[in-house]
């Protein structure tokens, strides 16, 4: 958990303020590239919270000045910001908040610069054309999701009505 | 004579029929005034809808959204109570639909009576520019400064007090930054406002307010009751670096430089497009809630 979490301060320090900065918008880009990459999970835990970010403003278009700011300072390069305004925000037009899937790895001895364990991590798009993660999706057979969704329908039609 | 007679006989005949053979037979009869039926005209509707007043871009129905129902910023979101802000944004339209709090803005002209028992006519009026209007729901408070003989009087009034009586937009301004403390540096022009001002004609809610966007000169003296120049953002409307030395002007745009991260830190920024629909279909809905737990309380009281 990053230092402070629990009393307000859920940002990370990565070395001062513009550093984290120019560290996350580098994470940013590529992630947007590549659709995924393999950093430290400190480093990935970050990158996910300003890509979601950085998606829903996309998704507001770039009528609002606000938008056109973000999206000039966080994706500057061309091909990356028609990427993400031509191929993202279409393919999440219809999903809400979470625009990324962040898989733990295991501890990964580094040499350099110091000897450490970092936890690695894998951060992902939705939707990519990669093939899937080994990961352990939600089971929606089993009996309490089962009942749960059943829930979630009935909520949702007594909303409507 | 005989015609009428007929004709009451011919009525008569054509109410005993059944309603379908009636309108089978689609008879054309000159019925009598007695028996013929009589279909009173539709009354008017007099009411008008509450839809009818529109509301221009920068300016809202605070009845449905104003600022001080947007809740304070909580890093991280999930740490929110958000029944507290509900509740408290209830009791906020209660409020105002007991007293008509009007639409006003830092840099706006307003005039104020409260309440008070020790005074002769038990109320006080007092009217100033408003430096700022800060807090959520019923603890928002506003300040008022007026110079009056020289002497600078500021006075913070709690926008939901019981205790205010009148309230009175005498102009109607809206500034481009919402916390004008350094007018208190300023030149007092700007501050001093005649107490018997009379109020100007407010534009009506379908017009857009335009932005104040001049710029207010500082006092020479270094002597200033904060550092503007050392406080990020830098007041739009303040403009404190023309009697900078030059060693001065470097140290304050050191200290723009190092905050001016806080721009793109879109994490940190307080996204409130989404909180505005919910808040504005949360106040529509909570006028029939206040109602109805008004007339239980009625029912349980009697």
């Amino acid at each position: 958990m990053p230092r402070g979490y629990a009393h307000g301060t859920s940002f990370r320090k990565f070395g001062g303020p513009e550093k984290r900065l120019n560290l996350l918008r580098t994470l940013v880009n590529v992630l947007i590239k590549h659709e995924r990459i393999e950093t430290t999970f400190a480093k990935a835990h970050e990158a996910q919270k300003y890509t979601n970010r950085l998606i829903e403003i996309a998704k507001r278009g770039t009528d609002d000045a606000y938008s056109r700011d973000m999206i000039k300072f966080w994706a500057p390069r061309e091909e990356i910001q028609s990427k993400l305004l031509n191929d993202l925000v279409p393919r999440f037009k219809e999903h809400k908040s979470d625009f990324t899937r962040l898989a733990v790895l295991s501890k990964q001895y580094c040499a350099e610069p110091r000897q450490s364990f970092h936890r690695y991590a894998v951060l992902e798009l939705k939707g990519n054309p990669l093939p899937p993660l080994p990961i352990q999706e939600k089971n929606p057979h089993t009996l309490q999701n089962v009942l749960i969704a059943a829930a979630q329908e009935e909520m949702f039609n007594k909303k409507e009505s | 004579m005989m015609n009428k007679s007929w004709l009451f006989s011919l009525s008569r005949w054509t109410q005993s029929l059944s309603k379908e053979a009636k309108c089978a037979r689609a008879p054309i009869l000159h019925l009598s005034k007695r028996s013929s039926a009589f279909k009173a005209p539709t009354r008017p509707d007099l009411k008008t809808t509450e839809s009818e007043t529109t509301y221009a871009k920068g300016r809202e129905n605070p009845m449905l959204f104003c600022e001080e129902y947007i809740p304070p910023q909580v890093q991280p979101d999930w740490h929110r109570n958000k029944l507290k802000y509900r509740l408290e944004r209830m009791d906020c339209l209660r409020r105002r639909k007991a007293f008509n709090i009007p639409e006003f803005y830092p840099g706006s002209i307003v005039a104020v009576t409260v309440a008070d028992k020790h005074a002769p006519g038990k109320s006080i009026r007092f009217n100033g520019r408003v430096l700022y209007k800060d807090g959520f729901g019923l603890g928002c408070k506003f300040a008022l400064r007026n110079v009056i003989d020289g002497e600078g009087i500021e006075v913070v009034y709690h926008l939901y007090g019981p205790y205010i009586q009148k309230m009175e937009v005498l102009h109607l301004e809206k500034w481009v930054d919402t916390d004008l403390r350094y007018l208190r540096d300023a030149d007092p022009s700007y501050c001093t406002i005649d107490p018997d001002m009379q109020p100007k004609a407010l534009p009506p809610t379908s017009v857009e307010l335009e932005l104040f966007r001049e710029r207010v000169k500082l006092n020479k003296s270094p002597r200033w009751q904060f550092q503007y120049q050392k406080h990020w953002p830098p007041p739009y409307n303040a403009d404190f670096q023309s009697h900078f030395l030059e060693d001065e002007l470097i140290e304050s745009e050191r200290f723009s430089a190092m905050e001016s991260w806080r721009k793109y830190d879109i994490c940190r920024h307080y996204d409130v497009t989404e909180m505005k629909e919910e808040i504005v279909a949360e106040m529509k809905a909570n006028k029939s809630r206040i109602e109805k737990a008004d007339s239980t309380l009625k029912q349980e009281t009697s």
